[in-house]
């Protein structure tokens, strides 16, 4: 495949964040089987893994717009699928971009801190939205969006305290391998 | 390649097309945030469940979704309920144990309100979801002439759903086969050993994988063509127009019934008003 592509994004980045997003709610479905559903502990190692591949997902692909993209893709498998995030959609859209912008005003994503500072802020950026959207849906009984904002807790910690460090670790393998290319 | 395998079409008893299909999904689910009388959302909750069953006449899977909510809804309501019980007696004695008490008393005074806004939602995603196929799916993306940067990331998203399926199983094997085990217990002892046995080799097969079919895809010419050619042929037909018609307007009416009914206080201005008088 030697040759320039005359799209931005070319096939082999559309195919790895279909794939990454495919695996995500693979792994997110497992661990929430083998974990017993929701408690604290899923939570925060669902959270992690979701959060590691996103980091592999952003460092591999490298282009402006990938959590954008990736965004759109998760956003519209829910949609089919459990039918949410309708509403979500267009804020959580602008936290990427505005994330995307970050990365790249940071250094790039070819600098591992941009990118995990990146995924950092985007993955806090969207559980205020999720808070948000519980505001919505449960307005009338202030007892569940309490305890729907005390959950996002521990999957936010998932994300700083396994996501994060797993997902440099495996960028920095992975380029070591050769996988992930230092273009 | 099981992911390259086409499913056929599944039965769909009144063959909507997908598209009005996800027209309706998409206007109901919007509608129901709106509103929240619940003599509106029970009589949206009646309507939707009509459609769900006459468009789909899968009673058993229907039957089997409703038990699924019904008992995701107790134990949701019953863990926020233990937890709240749980934290009040932890703090028994303190000024913040009469504010659990409060939340402990809301949790159960209006739990049917934010369930009954579910019921709506989850009908016409089920009338979607029981109806669709993968081939369906792809062909409408066809039909609405997505551009490749959203046509083909969801293609491979739904054809490679099962396929992971099958190598989170391969996988569990394999790492038995080895002497170790995956399991709740094991997460709970060894958490990072279990992320590394399980999580790196599945996105280091991923990124192979994307190698090889960005690979092919790129030598069919997948999401290259301008107009391109399809199996199945999407078309609206009459009874798609309709089914729009009376999606457009049923959610336009049951907004216009919701505005003209006075507002309910806000979940704010009520915990101002019980602030107020506590004092």
């Amino acid at each position: 495949m030697a040759g320039k592509s005359r799209f931005y994004w070319r096939t082999e980045d559309l195919v790895v964040v279909g794939l990454f997003a495919a695996l995500a709610k693979v792994v997110s479905l497992a661990i929430a089987l083998v974990g017993g559903g929701m408690n604290p502990f899923t939570l925060f190692l669902k959270n992690g893994v979701s959060t590691a591949l996103l980091v592999v997902l952003v460092a591999r692909v490298g282009k402006f717009g990938v959590l954008a993209l990736q965004l759109f893709v998760t956003h519209m498998v829910s949609l089919l699928m459990f039918g949410g995030g309708m509403i979500s959609f267009l804020p959580a859209l602008a936290i990427a971009l505005f994330c995307d912008g970050l990365i790249a005003l940071f250094g790039g994503y070819k600098r591992l801190a941009a990118v995990l500072a990146g995924v950092a802020l985007y993955d806090f950026l969207l559980r205020g939205i999720s808070i948000g959207m519980s505001m919505l849906s449960a307005r009338e009984n202030a007892g569940m969006v309490m305890m729907a904002a005390v959950m996002i807790v521990p999957g936010y910690f998932g994300c700083l305290l396994v996501g994060l460090p797993f997902g440099a670790k495996f960028v920095k393998e992975l380029r070591h391998a050769g996988i992930v290319r230092e273009v | 390649m099981r992911a390259l395998s086409v499913k056929s079409e599944s039965s769909d008893p009144c063959g909507f097309d997908f598209r009005t299909r996800l027209l309706a999904s998409l206007a109901f689910s919007t509608v129901t945030i709106y509103l929240s009388d619940e003599r509106i959302l029970a009589a949206l909750a009646v309507a939707t469940f009509v459609y769900l069953v006459a468009s789909t006449r899968r009673y058993r899977l229907v039957a089997a979704a409703y038990a699924l909510m019904l008992a995701m809804s107790l134990l949701s309501i019953g863990v926020i309920w233990g937890s709240y019980s749980l934290i009040g007696a932890m703090l028994a004695g303190t000024k913040m144990a009469a504010r659990f008490a409060q939340m402990k008393e809301s949790v159960l005074g209006n739990f049917h309100t934010p369930f009954l806004r579910m019921l709506p939602s989850m009908n016409v995603m089920l009338a979607l979801v029981l109806n669709l196929s993968v081939q369906k799916f792809t062909g409408t993306l066809k039909a609405l002439r997505m551009p490749r940067v959203v046509f083909l990331p969801l293609l491979v998203f739904c054809r490679f759903v099962p396929e992971f399926v099958d190598v989170v199983r391969q996988l569990r094997d394999a790492v038995r086969m080895r002497g170790f085990s995956v399991s709740f217990g094991s997460a709970l002892v060894h958490p990072f050993q279990t992320v590394r046995l399980t999580v790196v080799p599945l996105a280091v097969r991923t990124l192979r994988m994307a190698d090889n079919l960005a690979m092919a895809a790129e030598m069919r010419r997948v999401g290259y063509t301008a107009r391109p050619t399809h199996l199945t042929a999407s078309v609206l037909r009459r009874r798609d127009w309709l089914m729009m018609l009376a999606t457009v307007a049923i959610t336009g009416a049951v907004a216009f019934w919701q505005s003209t009914l006075p507002q309910k206080p806000s979940m704010m201005s009520r915990r101002a008003a019980m602030q107020e008088k506590a004092r």
